[in-house]
């Protein structure tokens, strides 16, 4: 497969698209981001954001059934992180970013907070699609 | 996973006792909380002490345990961690359970 681009300087990651794949790489991203000097209130946010991103390709792209996700991160010097995460599952549907609006909390929703959480949580959020790879380009703040 | 169950005056307690509520745990959650749950008095308070980071997978196993118990019993949440807050007011079902800043 073609090797995807990835931003300049970054951290890489191979990971595999299970719950305990998704624990793993976020173990291993936090302890990085913290190294970069990440402030408490910006890596818990981060790990929400990641930790939403990957499970939904388990479940979604990949349907369960597992897959390999490339994730690559860079802190940057403006007080923000580069990340993209590549994955050769499913397409979003549509070939678009799922709207992201919050459940109503009345409505007992068992899920659906995934996607608002990103947006929320992100600084931008981008998606596209090449041939049979998924890409999410994911902006976050480290303080 | 363990849950850690004790009886304190008219309500269960049941106390998380894992650092992560996520995917990799949220179907053993709800599975053991439905044991636990069976026959538990109209209260049954979460005691989520020692949980360092929620998912929405957790939230909603969380949510599905609420609805388990049904109306006539109330599910309450008590010691959320900073990481744990964060997500059940981004979502705001904070407006839906009764939180308690500490464990009876």
């Amino acid at each position: 497969m073609p090797k995807p681009p990835e931003p300049p300087g970054a951290r890489r990651h191979r990971i595999e698209a299970c719950p305990e794949g998704v624990r793993a790489a976020l173990g291993a991203i936090m302890a990085e981001l913290g190294a970069g000097g990440l402030g408490d209130g910006a890596r818990r946010d981060a790990e929400i954001v990641l930790a939403e991103v990957l499970t939904n390709i388990a479940r979604h792209a990949y349907g369960g059934t597992g897959g390999p996700v490339r994730l690559a991160l860079r802190v940057r010097g403006d007080g923000l992180a580069q990340c993209s995460v590549i994955d050769w599952g499913r397409a979003m549907p549509g070939g678009v970013l799922p709207a992201g609006t919050m459940p109503d909390p009345l409505g007992r929703p068992e899920g659906g907070f995934g996607w608002p959480l990103i947006r929320l949580l992100a600084a931008g959020v981008a998606y596209d699609r090449l041939g049979r790879r998924n890409r999410l380009r994911l902006r976050l703040r480290v303080a | 996973m363990n849950i850690t169950v004790r009886q304190e005056g008219a309500a269960l307690v049941a106390r998380f006792d894992e650092a992560r509520l996520d995917a990799a745990v949220a179907i053993q959650f709800k599975d053991r909380m439905r044991e636990i749950a069976a026959g538990s008095p109209d209260r049954v308070i979460l005691d989520l002490s020692r949980v360092e980071f929620l998912d929405s997978s957790g939230l909603g196993a969380v949510i599905a345990v609420m609805k388990m118990l049904g109306p006539e019993r109330r599910l309450e949440l008590a010691a959320l961690g900073p990481a744990v807050e964060r997500v059940v007011r981004l979502t705001r079902m904070d407006t839906v359970f009764t939180i308690h800043a500490e464990a009876p």
